[in-house]
């Protein structure tokens, strides 16, 4: 018995989703505006973490948000709740904040048209929360329960800025929002599916409108801990600054970052018949899975030949279409080769002609914020006509050969952009995104 | 135009058994899968009782040691029922063409497991025998195992059940509770019918339950207290002692109804509809949505799988939003629950009910909601469906609500032999 072949794509005519609002919060700005032009400019967010001791850890960098940024954007609701909001989740709502005055959300009438996707991890339990158990267990797989239960040891709020779930969770309350919610924990591809599957709700008529983004603080010990276990970061370097260098030659590994990125993701009609400013389009949305090992992407990047063909399919667009790719662009050594395998793959010698870019060179690795973060700045990127450099860019790769905009961004008219979001795992998602041309 | 949809395998492992046949036959016997919890003493906590599924054999499944890690118990589970899923619907095990083949899953939260740091929490005692985190910090952090960070990534048991299974096709991780799942369930169900798939699968898992996860249900869910064996939790009686934490894995095969009766599958549901709402009156807006608002006078539906988790304050809130849904004396469906017998599977709830929901099409016997002893005395705040054999169902909805303000229902009707 075989799997049976697939049918032919239905083409119903569908509802048009544009982005009426954008916000982010990340180390290079606190809004879009600002994070657009240093990102523009070609300065990193990238230095040394200050926010715990990171003595004798081979990787002490990272793209930190300096706190005094979130309490300019804390809110009401979020001075209220902060005790039981995660770091990212306060980020969360920094973003959406932007994203919502600049959509006018206040005034939507019927919020039970609005959803809500959002990925988003959590909090990281600490080393010490960790090691504090040992205390409770003899070695011997016995527990001291009661001594647990009597010590207070799972904090209230701990469990709750733990919960992924929480985060779609506190914007729909914070806006109201009592159309679907979705936590999404698809690791570096969260943001960008929540973005895509936000696109689909309203696309199918269950709701006109979606607040859609992701938001990550991963950025302790244990964060940082992991992937130092995994070899995955960059260790050698000769300024934080300089180490995140996606498709150079002397890339060693990505660099962790926080931040949050959030759209509101609307029908086309619904945002007309309110005045709203139209700011971009979701064309198409791609997903997939590598199905090859939990610890390697594909080496063909077959994974995401697959969710950038999705897109493209999607958008109903051909490869010449395409005039700029948002690349995932990690700066590990393994995905820049294979993303820039998959681009060829995808776009044949078209891709010769594209510009090929990554936001990670100067803000990092934000994990589940990156998709929705690369969206918003691919969006600002055709408003104004510009192509963002990917910084560091000094040792060319004769496996990674395609146009990466080195180092200085370039001032082109472009209305059609593939953007990337790859997850640890291997699931694998692509916006395709256009400019909006009254 | 989106197509119909239509179940072709249910795979479910519970506390009552390894399978959908096991668990539905003690479920006919009136069993329970709740007992004193097993693997911890977990005498600590006021809940102390647990519906616990046995862990698979990994071999069995075709997992390596170092993957079984990776992937923990509740992983297993996942990966025991999709397989069940897939071979019930006579799809390979291992897909030839996963670029078509779609996985939603949902997924609970996972803790670190102190053992995995005990080494080196071990070697960052300073002199005086206490932890000393320079010392970890600096150099002892290195006894760890290396895979340890892919055990505590949330979609770990996605990305393994995927490549264990060669699917590539769309896919998505949701995380929270029943509402998680349910959106798993309706994704499926959706890129299903629109063509962007030819099989998806969509299920959950429970979290395993651990003094840490334990310690968690305390928090999310007013628990039963106690270990004794009588009946805790009575979904909808007024009495519930609360949540009985459960176990398990559910999974099911979706795809479209012509595809499937094409290849000659047995079609054991359809999936008819689903809606999705949070903040206030989430239940009821769901129902209405995935029953197309045909909810006033007459029922749409013969019965109600209500999620139905026993804790007595949201179990009213349930049942006055049924009453709002279907307003009158007789207007409401007979309403099952089953979370009394199999405890809370959390994320893989929905997907557990809908396999449930297949037995009620195929045999038109229900088991009672609540294990025996409930007492003949029980009013329940809902009328609840008569335990028995009777005319079997043509429709059923089933409802799940998240940990906070959250709620998904899910329309599904009979299949028809191929």
């Amino acid at each position: 018995m075989t799997h049976p072949p697939a049918a032919a794509n239905p083409q119903p005519p569908r509802r048009r989703v544009v982005v009426t609002g954008c916000g982010m919060i990340t180390p290079l700005g606190r809004t879009t505006a600002e994070t657009f032009a240093r990102a523009a400019a070609g300065e990193s967010g990238i230095g040394y973490l200050t926010r715990f001791d990171t003595r004798g850890l081979p990787c002490a960098i990272g793209g930190q948000i300096p706190d005094s940024w979130l309490d300019d954007r804390s809110d009401d609701y979020g001075r209220r709740h902060r005790p039981q909001l995660a770091l990212c989740n306060r980020l969360l709502l920094a973003a959406a904040g932007e994203a919502a005055t600049q959509a006018r959300l206040d005034a939507l009438p019927d919020r039970a048209r609005l959803g809500v996707a959002v990925g988003a991890h959590g909090e990281n339990p600490s080393v010490d929360d960790a090691l504090f158990l040992h205390r409770f267990t003899d070695g011997q797989g016995h527990w001291d329960t009661a001594a647990i239960a009597r010590s207070g040891g799972y904090d209230f709020m701990q469990f709750y800025r733990r919960k992924s779930d929480l985060a779609p969770v506190t914007l729909a309350a914070r806006y109201g929002a009592g159309g679907p919610n979705l936590a999404l924990v698809s690791a570096c591809a969260a943001g960008a599916q929540a973005i895509g599957e936000g696109t689909r709700l309203i696309r199918e008529g269950r709701c006109d409108a979606m607040l859609a983004g992701g938001a990550e603080s991963a950025l302790d010990f244990v964060g940082i801990l992991g992937f130092t276990l995994l070899k995955a970061l960059a260790e050698r370097f000769t300024a934080p600054e300089r180490a995140s260098r996606p498709f150079d030659r002397k890339r060693c590994g990505f660099v962790m970052s926080e931040g949050a990125g959030v759209v509101v993701l609307e029908e086309l009609d619904h945002a007309r018949a309110r005045g709203a400013a139209i700011l971009g389009e979701v064309l198409g949305y791609g997903d997939s899975a590598d199905a090859y090992r939990i610890t390697d992407t594909h080496p063909a990047g077959e994974g995401a030949v697959l969710a950038m063909r999705g897109a493209m399919a999607d958008a109903g667009l051909a490869p010449e279409a395409v005039e700029y790719v948002n690349a995932h662009g990690t700066s590990t050594v393994q995905n820049d080769v294979t993303e820039t395998r998959a681009i060829k793959a995808v776009l044949g010698d078209h891709a010769r002609r594209v510009a090929v870019s990554s936001n990670k060179s100067m803000l990092g690795h934000t994990i589940a914020a990156a998709g929705a973060i690369e969206c918003i700045l691919s969006l600002e990127g055709m408003r104004r006509g510009v192509l963002l450099p990917t910084i560091n860019h000094e040792f060319p790769d004769p496996k990674c050969d395609l146009d990466y905009v080195p180092n200085v961004a370039r001032a082109r008219a472009h209305r059609v952009v593939l953007s990337n979001s790859f997850g640890f795992g291997g699931q694998n998602a692509c916006l395709c995104l256009g400019r909006w041309d009254e | 135009m989106s197509e119909r949809v239509v179940i072709t395998g249910a795979g479910l492992v519970s506390a009552l058994g390894g399978d959908r046949a096991a668990t539905w036959a003690a479920l006919g016997g009136g069993r329970s899968g709740a007992t004193p919890v097993a693997g911890f003493d977990a005498r600590g906590f006021a809940c102390r009782r647990a519906a616990q599924a046995a862990v698979p054999d990994p071999a069995a499944l075709g997992v390596s040691p170092r993957d079984a890690y990776i992937m923990g118990r509740s992983n297993l589970w996942f990966l025991q029922a999709a397989r069940a899923a897939l071979a019930e619907a006579g799809l390979p095990l291992v897909c030839t063409d996963g670029t078509v083949v779609g996985c939603f899953a949902a997924l609970g939260m996972i803790d670190p497991v102190p053992d995995d740091l005990r080494t080196a929490a071990t070697r960052s005692r300073g002199p005086d025998g206490a932890f000393d985190p320079g010392r970890f910090y600096a150099d002892a952090y290195r006894e760890i195992y290396p895979l340890w960070p892919l055990a505590i990534l949330n979609n770990v048991g996605f990305c393994m059940a995927a490549t264990s299974m060669g699917i590539r096709g769309e896919n998505a991780v949701f995380a929270g509770g029943a509402d998680a799942g349910a959106a798993a369930l309706i994704e499926a169900a959706d890129v299903v019918g629109a063509g962007r798939a030819v099989v998806a699968l969509a299920g959950g898992a429970a979290e395993a339950i651990t003094p840490l996860g334990l310690a968690r249900w305390h928090h999310q869910a007013e628990l039963c207290p106690g270990d004794g064996p009588e009946p805790a939790c009575r979904p909808f009686h007024p009495a519930s002692g609360g949540v009985v934490p459960g176990e398990g894995a559910a999974v099911l095969v979706l795809e479209r109804e012509a595809s499937a009766r094409a290849r000659g599958a047995g079609i054991l549901a359809v999936v008819a509809g689903w809606g999705r709402a949070s903040g206030a009156q989430a239940v009821a807006r769901a129902a209405e949505t995935a029953l197309n608002g045909r909810t006033g006078g007459t029922p749409a539906v013969d019965l109600c799988i209500a999620h139905g988790e026993g804790a007595p304050a949201r179990d009213a809130e349930e049942a006055a939003a049924y009453r709002r849904l279907w307003p009158g004396p007789d207007a409401a469906p007979p309403v099952a629950a089953f979370k009394g017998r199999l405890g809370h599977l959390g994320p893989a709830a929905p997907a557990a009910d809908a396999a449930l929901a297949v037995e009620i099409f195929r045999t038109g016997c229900l088991p009672a909601a609540w294990p025996d002893g409930a007492g003949p005395d029980a009013v329940p705040v809902l009328p609840l469906a008569a335990a028995g054999a009777g005319p079997a169902p043509r429709t059923v909805l089933l409802a799940a609500r998240g940990w906070i303000d959250t709620a998904a229902a899910v329309a599904l009707s009979a299949g028809v032999a191929p």
